[in-house]
């Protein structure tokens, strides 16, 4: 992979990383990380139940996705600093781990399908079965990140 | 700690606990349910604030997301029962898990002390246009109050007690099965 | 409404009170340049979520009996590498390798362990298998 002769070649040696070396950084990284999906999953989230035909009914798709928008990508930034900052604690590890490598597959699965298929059935306002199962398969993405992330601990 | 040994070495606490796939299952149902339903909790607070989703109707935030913020809170309590549940005897010392169940308290609290002035009366806000600061306050205290429980829920599984109290875990001994 | 800030105050310096933290990445607890090999018999063994560890007695030359503990990777992570729940059990000899804890104490995270029938396994730990230096 990219990865390896790219950080050869930079000579980084994780054990000088400061999240390696002090009690509080690497918790709060995970806690800002956490923060972070809630802010994004929670805000995508509201739009795919809207999708669904359930939530916030009074509002269409289109005015939930543009008005969610910015901070699902606020949500987002979050997640793609400190997402990197907990890699960068343990690189090999992370590089290594099934539950890691299957998170960042459905991760760019999430991304590119938030930024296309459902963007474009929710700025249409689409209803009916073929929305919900836009708005379904979102959700089903998003957790299936969250499920990755949790088993890089379990595998 | 007699009542905690006695909670985890029901035979539902010792399956989780020494489970494959269950513990991690039971976690990642926490953690899904904080990202989607605790996002919605956000979302309504920064509604409340005049933040995010400026145009749309306050009441819609309030009203439409109610059930779905209660189911998904439901299930996060029920999770987070069979989590500490089945290894209750070390959640029982554990400082960062009391403090979570303070602030869980002080959650309940919350939603008893705002529910009349606040909580019930969104569509007031819409027509009048305007959201008062005892409205912006519960949002605050709200998004205070669970950002305190994602961080004490983090950092139980941080905690390691000193030798002393670690001795007083009986938990499982030496294979009792074999 | 004074009682609650009160309250979550409180739970915060209750919190940034307490200096003990066990680090929960290998990186941050272990030191991968410290290897260890430890034989000795399994005293204890905890099969638990989300680490299992083990204990064992380690006898040195001079007769001297000290208790080493062991972490492990989940009871998931470790059936996958070939363990059962009753791979380890008290009165057991073994050989264990790992990494000993940054703190200095009779800590370890585990890599590989010998069981009592000769049979090797690994212990489904979070330090990376293929390190590339």
């Amino acid at each position: 992979m990219l990865l390896h002769p790219l950080l050869a070649f930079l000579r980084y040696d994780p054990t000088t990383n400061p999240l390696n070396n002090n009690e509080w950084s690497f918790p709060l990284l995970e806690i800002l990380h956490i923060l972070g999906f809630a802010l994004s999953i929670g805000t995508i989230a509201v739009v795919d139940l809207r999708l669904l035909g359930w939530g916030m009914k009074r509002s269409t798709p289109s005015q939930l996705l543009k008005d969610t928008a910015p901070w699902s990508l606020a949500g987002l930034a979050v997640m793609l600093t400190t997402g990197p900052g907990i890699f960068s604690s343990d690189p090999y590890m992370y590089l290594n781990n099934q539950g890691f490598r299957f998170k960042m597959g459905a991760l760019l699965l999430a991304i590119v399908y938030n930024y296309t298929i459902r963007r474009k059935v929710a700025m249409a306002n689409a209803s009916g079965a073929a929305a919900a199962l836009v708005g379904g398969i979102s959700l089903a993405l998003w957790v299936s990140v969250v499920a990755g992330g949790l088993f890089i601990a379990f595998v | 700690m007699q009542i905690a040994h006695a909670i985890q070495s029901t035979d539902l606490g010792t399956a989780i606990r020494e489970s494959a796939l269950v513990f991690p299952v039971i976690l990642t149902t926490h953690l899904a349910c904080i990202a989607v339903f605790g996002g919605m909790i956000l979302v309504t607070d920064l509604r409340l604030l005049g933040w995010a989703l400026k145009g749309r109707a306050v009441a819609d935030v309030v009203d439409g997301l109610r059930n779905w913020k209660r189911l998904g809170f439901c299930i996060m309590v029920a999770m987070g029962a069979l989590l500490a549940g089945s290894e209750a005897e070390k959640y029982a010392i554990n400082p960062f898990f009391w403090c979570k169940m303070i602030t869980l308290a002080l959650i309940g609290v919350h939603a008893l002390v705002f529910r009349r002035s606040v909580y019930a009366k969104a569509s007031e806000f819409d027509s009048t246009g305007v959201i008062p600061g005892r409205a912006k306050l519960a949002a605050a205290l709200s998004l205070l109050l669970w950002m305190g429980m994602v961080t004490f829920g983090r950092l139980i599984g941080y905690y390691e007690p000193a030798q002393k109290t670690q001795s007083m875990i009986q938990t499982t001994a030496a294979n009792p099965h074999s | 409404m004074k009682l609650k800030l009160l309250g979550v105050i409180a739970g915060g310096l209750v919190a940034a009170a307490l200096p003990v933290l066990a680090h929960h990445s290998f990186a941050a607890e272990y030191d991968a340049a410290k290897p260890v090999t430890l034989k000795g018999t399994v005293t204890k063994v905890e099969w638990m979520n989300p680490h299992a560890r083990f204990y064992i007695d380690v006898k040195d030359d001079g007769g001297k009996v000290t208790n080493w503990e062991f972490e492990l990777g989940s009871p998931n992570g470790l059936m996958r590498a070939g363990w059962t729940r009753n791979s380890l059990k008290q009165g057991d000899e073994v050989t264990v390798s790992g990494s000993l804890a940054k703190d200095g104490s009779n800590l370890a995270n585990a890599r590989s362990v010998v069981l009592a029938d000769g049979k090797k396994v690994f212990a489904a730990s979070s330090e990376n298998e293929n390190k590339q230096q």
